[in-house]
C-alpha cells in the first residue's frame, strides 16, 4: 500500500504532460484517423472484389463484398434474418440480465466480507481461467438443444467475469477511505453505499462490458452447437452448405452487435463514472 | 490461534485462506459424492468425484489421456505461438507509427468481436477437418489482445525516454531494443497472459467442430455418446491446464517485471 503512494508522484508528471500534448492535437486528430480508417476499409473491399471478380482468389471460398452484401439484402428482406435474431436477442438478453442480477451482488459482497472471499475465491478464479464454453455440452445434455442452455450458457459465461471484476472493484477501494467513513461513524450500509460502491463502479463497469462481450460469443457459439432456431443455426446451416457469402454477412452482423454493445456499455460506464477523474 | 503476536499475523492469516478455499472445494466434492450414493439427484446427468476419478484413471492407463492432451498442446502451441509472434511484432509497429494504426485498426476490432468459431466450414474448406483449422481459429482468438496490449506498451513508453535517445542518436532499432522493447515488456507480457486465455477457448471449442481429436473432441464425442462422467473428467484436464497456464503466465510476468521493480 505504501508503494501505491509512493508511485503516485512518479507516474503524475508523464501523464499530464500526454493530455495536454493530446489535447493540443486534438482539433485534426480525429479527422485524420476516420479519413485513414475509412480509406483502408474501402481500399480492402475494393481489392477483395476485384480479385474475386478476376478470378485471383476462388470465389467459393472468399466470396466478395457485392455478394455478401446481397446475400444480406436477401436475408433481410425474406425476415429470415429477424426471425432468427429475435430469437438470439431474447436468450442473450435474459442470460445477461440474470448474470448481472446474480453476478454483481456476489462479488461485491465476496469483495467485501473476508471469511466469504477466502472460501468461495479458489473456485471462482480456477472457472474464470477456465474456458467455460467446455461446459457446453454438458449444458446441452442436461437442458436440451433448446432456448434453456443457451440462456444457461450466456449466464454462466458473463456471470463469472461479471463476479470477478465486482469482487476486484471492491478489493480495489483505498483501505484508507473505509477507514475515514469509520472514523466518523459511517456504518455498514454507510461505508457500502458512500465509499464501496461508487469506487468499484468504473470496475463493475468494465466487467459488464468484458462479460457481455463473452456473452454474444456464448450464445452464437451454443447455438452453432446444436439449435432449433437463432443466428447461431443460421450460420451452422449455411456452413454446412458451404454458402460462404450468408456465413460471412451473418458472422459480421455478430461482430457488429458484440461491438456496439461493448461501446454502448463502454459510454455508460464513463458516463456514470465521470466524477471520478 | 487467538494469540498471535502482530508480526505473525499473516502466516494464519494465509493458513485461513488456504483452509477456508481448500475446505470449500474438498466439501463440494463431498456433497456431491453424497448426493450422487443416495441417488438425491440423477446420477445419469451428474456422475459423481469417484466416477470422474476413475474415469481420468481409465483414459490415462489406455493412454487416450496423454494423446489427446497432446494433441491439443500442440495446437495449443503453434496457434499460440504463431499469435504470439504476429501479435507482437504487429502491435509494436502499430504502437509506434501512428498511421499504421489507423489503418489496421478497424480489422483488429472486427475480429474481436467476431465469433470467430462460426467461420470454422470456411476454415474446414481450405485447411481440412482437423490440427490445421483448429491452429487457424486458435490464433485469431488469441492475436487480438496480444497486438492491442503490445501496441498500448508501445504507446505508454514515457516520451522523455523516446526523446533522450532520439537526442543520443538513436536509430530506429536501438530505440526499440533498448528503450521501447524494454519499457513495454510487461504490457506486453499482460496481453500474452490474455492471449493464452484466449488461445485456450480457441482450441477447446475449435476441436468441438472443427477437431479430429484432443480433449475438446473428446468432451463434444463423450457427449454425444451421453457419457457424462467421461465429459466431466475432460472439464476438469481443461480446468487443470486454464489454471496451470494462467499460474505460468503469471509467474512469466512477474519474472519479465522483476529487474524494474528492483530500480525502484
Amino acid at each position: 500500500m505504501t508503494q501505491d503512494v509512493q508511485e503516485l508522484p512518479r507516474t503524475t508528471p508523464p501523464r499530464v504532460q500526454r493530455a495536454q500534448v493530446t489535447r493540443k492535437r486534438r482539433p485534426w486528430l480525429p479527422k485524420v484517423r476516420a479519413r485513414f480508417v475509412l480509406g483502408s476499409v474501402i481500399v480492402v473491399l475494393a481489392l477483395w472484389q476485384l480479385a474475386g471478380q478476376t478470378g485471383v482468389v476462388d470465389v467459393m471460398f472468399t466470396s466478395t463484398p457485392s455478394a455478401i452484401l446481397r446475400a444480406g439484402i436477401d436475408m433481410i428482406e425474406s425476415g429470415e434474418l429477424w426471425a432468427n435474431a429475435q430469437v438470439t436477442l431474447f436468450e442473450y438478453f435474459i442470460g445477461l440480465v440474470l448474470a448481472v442480477v446474480v453476478g454483481v451482488p456476489v462479488g461485491m459482497l465476496m469483495g467485501w466480507k473476508l471469511r466469504l472471499r477466502q472460501t468461495f475465491e479458489p473456485a471462482l478464479v480456477a472457472l474464470y481461467v477456465t474456458p467455460s464454453l467446455a461446459l457446453l455440452p454438458l449444458v446441452v445434455l442436461a437442458l436440451g438443444i433448446g432456448t434453456a442452455s443457451k440462456i444457461a450458457m450466456v449466464f454462466i459465461e458473463a456471470v463469472i467475469t461479471i463476479a470477478v471484476n465486482a469482487m476486484a472493484g471492491i478489493r480495489e477501494t483505498d483501505p484508507k477511505l473505509v477507514q475515514a467513513a469509520r472514523a466518523f461513524c459511517a456504518n455498514d450500509r454507510a461505508v457500502f453505499g458512500k465509499v464501496l460502491f461508487p469506487s468499484a463502479l468504473p470496475t463493475i463497469m468494465a466487467g459488464l462490458r468484458l462479460g457481455a462481450g463473452r456473452g454474444v460469443i456464448a450464445v452464437i457459439v451454443a447455438e452453432l452447437y446444436g439449435g432449433t432456431e437463432g443466428v447461431g443455426l443460421l450460420i451452422s446451416t449455411y456452413g454446412q452448405n458451404f454458402s460462404i457469402a450468408p456465413l460471412l454477412f451473418l458472422t459480421l452482423v455478430v461482430a457488429i452487435f458484440g461491438y456496439a454493445v461493448s461501446s454502448l456499455l463502454r459510454a455508460i460506464g464513463t458516463a456514470t463514472t465521470s466524477w471520478k477523474r | 490461534m487467538a494469540t498471535t503476536s502482530l508480526p505473525r499475523r499473516k502466516l494464519p492469516e494465509k493458513s485461513m485462506s488456504i483452509l477456508l478455499g481448500g475446505g470449500f472445494l474438498v466439501v463440494a466434492a463431498l456433497v456431491w459424492q453424497l448426493a450422487a450414493s443416495l441417488e438425491l439427484v440423477n446420477p445419469f446427468l451428474t456422475s459423481s468425484p469417484a466416477l470422474i476419478a476413475g474415469s481420468l484413471g481409465e483414459q490415462i492407463g489406455s493412454g487416450l489421456m496423454l494423446r489427446s492432451i497432446g494433441t491439443s498442446a500442440l495446437e495449443l502451441l503453434i496457434g499460440f505461438g504463431l499469435a504470439g509472434i504476429v501479435g507482437v511484432a504487429l502491435g509494436l509497429v502499430m504502437g509506434r507509427y501512428r498511421y499504421v494504426e489507423y489503418v489496421v485498426e478497424p480489422y483488429v476490432w472486427l475480429l474481436y468481436s467476431a465469433p470467430i468459431v462460426a467461420m470454422f466450414p470456411l476454415m474446414v474448406l481450405t485447411l481440412g477437418l482437423g490440427s490445421p483449422t483448429v491452429i487457424a481459429i486458435t490464433f485469431l482468438m488469441s492475436v487480438v489482445p496480444v497486438v492491442v496490449n503490445s501496441a498500448q506498451g508501445v504507446r505508454n513508453v514515457d516520451p522523455k525516454l523516446i526523446q533522450t535517445a532520439i537526442s543520443f542518436g538513436a536509430g530506429e532499432t536501438a530505440l526499440l531494443r533498448k528503450v521501447i522493447l524494454p519499457a513495454s515488456v510487461p504490457t506486453i507480457m499482460a496481453g500474452l497472459r490474455l492471449g493464452i486465455g484466449r488461445a485456450l477457448v480457441g482450441v477447446v471449442v475449435g476441436e468441438f467442430f472443427a477437431g479430429d481429436g484432443g480433449i475438446g473432441y473428446n468432451i463434444s464425442y463423450f457427449a454425444g455418446h451421453l457419457g457424462t462422467t467421461e465429459v466431466l473428467a475432460s472439464v476438469f484436464v481443461v480446468i487443470v491446464a486454464g489454471v496451470a497456464l494462467n499460474v505460468f503466465a503469471r509467474w512469466l510476468e512477474g519474472l519479465a517485471d522483476s529487474w524494474r521493480t528492483d530500480l525502484g
